[in-house]
């Protein structure tokens, strides 16, 4: 284990850095596309046919890490003729220059592969109606002996996705686990998980992060647990319903003047500078409830900020 | 004598021009008797038509509360039917933000709290819960509904319906809950934050 720490720290330290820009593309334009990764993604809507992944990658950290974790799939044949960790490490190290020279020009064919770096380090699995993608973990497989931790893999990684506003969109930042086991770690990155110019129905959850949306027409139901809810309506309306629930964080809402829309708010305070008709108004023992309308109030906007404030702003 | 001529002798009399003086007596009392008898029937009039009215008001309104009642049993058997169908999780948000919304179910509905119950237990989104939650906490004295938040406590896995369900037991001081609390706490899998509030609520129903 000991000879296993030191060539990942070797490799830490000697890898040259050198930036990984891919793409994949997959045909999905209907159905749901379920997104369970703490990898961060900047996700945006467009009229398309094609779910399009952007590998933003550009540590070497995450290159070694994962491939050296996957000796499982491609690079199998390499260990099995040594016992050695450290020329394990060596051999590999070496081929991948090599084998970056022989694929140089070339792409991967069909949309399968056992290779995860042709995934874009990420699990893609696809089923009817349901495409899911998940941070590709080796240790799941259940031969993975080397203890990287998911959070020192996945940190480093970040992804543009481009998505078609047909389908429903499904965004959970902690693997899709309600369990403890993969969720509570500290994270230094305060980047919020973005989603703008979606037109299709969302979901989304998370911990410890916060989300923006921005120009997202819904319906958007969103949670989150120690991260912070920012909504701006930048060119279109609200129409349709949106629920945003956070246990502590704030809720930061921006809205257009002339917005139909019916607030239902809860939060330690409420603070505005949008002229408001307040229909009730309610203390309860560490909160405030409002039931506020502006114009006709014709869509739904209920926000739960627990103990956190609410902020509803007026778009300039 | 026959009738012609007692006609001609008697033709005076039967001159309709000129009416006997006890004719015309006559006449004066039964007119004023007449008259008198149409005061009468002019003042009950308008009582009879106020009544029957009255009674036509009543019946309508009857018929038009009963109509409405069976139209918000529609409505409200329509919301419960929404709730418990197959659906999308914004729809089902949509129709418990409805029911929050009315007046009419700030009263204790059992369909409706039947449903509600349903959702808690189901594998439903966590926005959905906490609505429902919210919903449930305006009957803290019926203790159908403090019985239910105490076992959804007891069997909730997502963290933050489990602060939800944490918060609105702190507001029921429901010592009935310490049980599901020490399972919280006790659980490896739940968050520490979610064990921290458990562990602080569980001290205060100790006290």
């Amino acid at each position: 284990m000991k000879k296993i720490v030191t060539v990942l720290t070797l490799f830490l330290l000697v890898s040259v850095s050198h930036a990984q820009e891919n793409e994949k593309r997959i045909q999905f334009n209907k159905g749901t596309l379920k997104i369970c990764s703490s990898s961060h993604m900047t996700i945006k809507g467009y009229d398309g046919d094609e779910v399009i992944i952007k590998s933003l990658n550009n540590t070497n950290r995450f290159v070694f890490s994962s491939n050296f974790v996957s000796k499982n799939l491609d690079s199998l044949r390499f260990y099995r003729s040594t016992d050695s960790a450290l020329v394990r490490g060596y051999t590999f190290n070496s081929s991948l220059s090599e084998k970056k020279e022989l694929e140089k020009g070339l792409k991967p064919l069909g949309k399968k592969s056992t290779n995860p770096a042709d995934n874009l380090y990420l699990d893609i699995t696809e089923k009817s109606g349901e495409l899911i993608i998940r941070d590709y973990k080796p240790n799941s497989l259940g031969q993975g002996r080397i203890a990287t931790t998911s959070s020192f893999v996945t940190y480093n990684n970040k992804y543009e996705l481009l998505v078609p506003n047909s389908i429903k969109l499904l965004w959970n930042t902690e693997n899709c686990t309600k369990t403890n086991s993969n969720t509570f770690y500290i994270r230094t990155n305060s980047a919020p998980w973005e989603l703008s110019d979606f037109e299709g129905e969302v979901e989304i959850s998370t911990a410890y992060n916060s989300i923006n949306l921005t120009n997202v027409s819904g319906p958007v139901i969103a949670n989150t647990i120690g991260g912070n809810i920012k909504v701006v309506f930048e060119n279109i309306a609200p129409s349709k319903l949106y629920s945003l629930v956070s246990n502590d964080g704030y809720i930061d809402v921006t809205l257009p003047k002339n917005a139909n829309i019916k607030v239902d708010a809860t939060g330690y305070r409420i603070l505005s500078n949008i002229d408001f008709k307040v229909i009730t108004e309610t203390l309860t023992e560490s909160s405030k409830n409002m039931q506020l309308q502006l114009n006709l109030g014709r869509s739904k906007m209920k926000i739960d900020a627990g103990s956190g404030s609410v902020y509803l702003r007026k778009r300039e | 004598m026959s009738l012609e001529k007692f006609i001609k002798q008697h033709k005076e009399t039967f001159d309709d021009e000129k009416m006997p003086a006890s004719a015309t007596m006559d006449f004066e009392a039964r007119l004023k008797q007449e008259l008198h008898s149409d005061t009468k029937v002019r003042r009950l009039i308008p009582t009879r038509y106020i009544a029957i009215a009255a009674g036509l008001v009543l019946l309508v309104s009857v018929g038009y509360f009963y109509l409405d009642w069976l139209k918000e049993v529609e409505i409200r058997d329509n919301l419960v039917l929404a709730l418990e169908e197959e659906q999308t999780n914004s729809s089902r948000l949509q129709t418990i933000y409805e029911i929050e919304e009315q007046p009419q179910y700030q009263k204790e509905d059992r369909k409706i709290l039947n449903a509600f119950f349903k959702i808690l237990k189901d594998d439903s989104d966590a926005n959905s819960k906490i609505a429902v939650i919210d919903a449930l906490l305006k009957f803290p004295n019926n203790q159908e509904v403090r019985s239910n938040l105490i076992d959804a406590l007891g069997n909730e896995k997502e963290p933050l319906v489990q602060l939800k369900l944490i918060k609105s037991i702190a507001v029921l001081r429901e010592q009935r809950a310490k049980a599901p609390l020490q399972k919280i706490i006790e659980d490896n899998e739940s968050l520490p934050l979610v064990k921290g509030n458990a562990s602080e609520l569980l001290a205060m129903l100790n006290q």
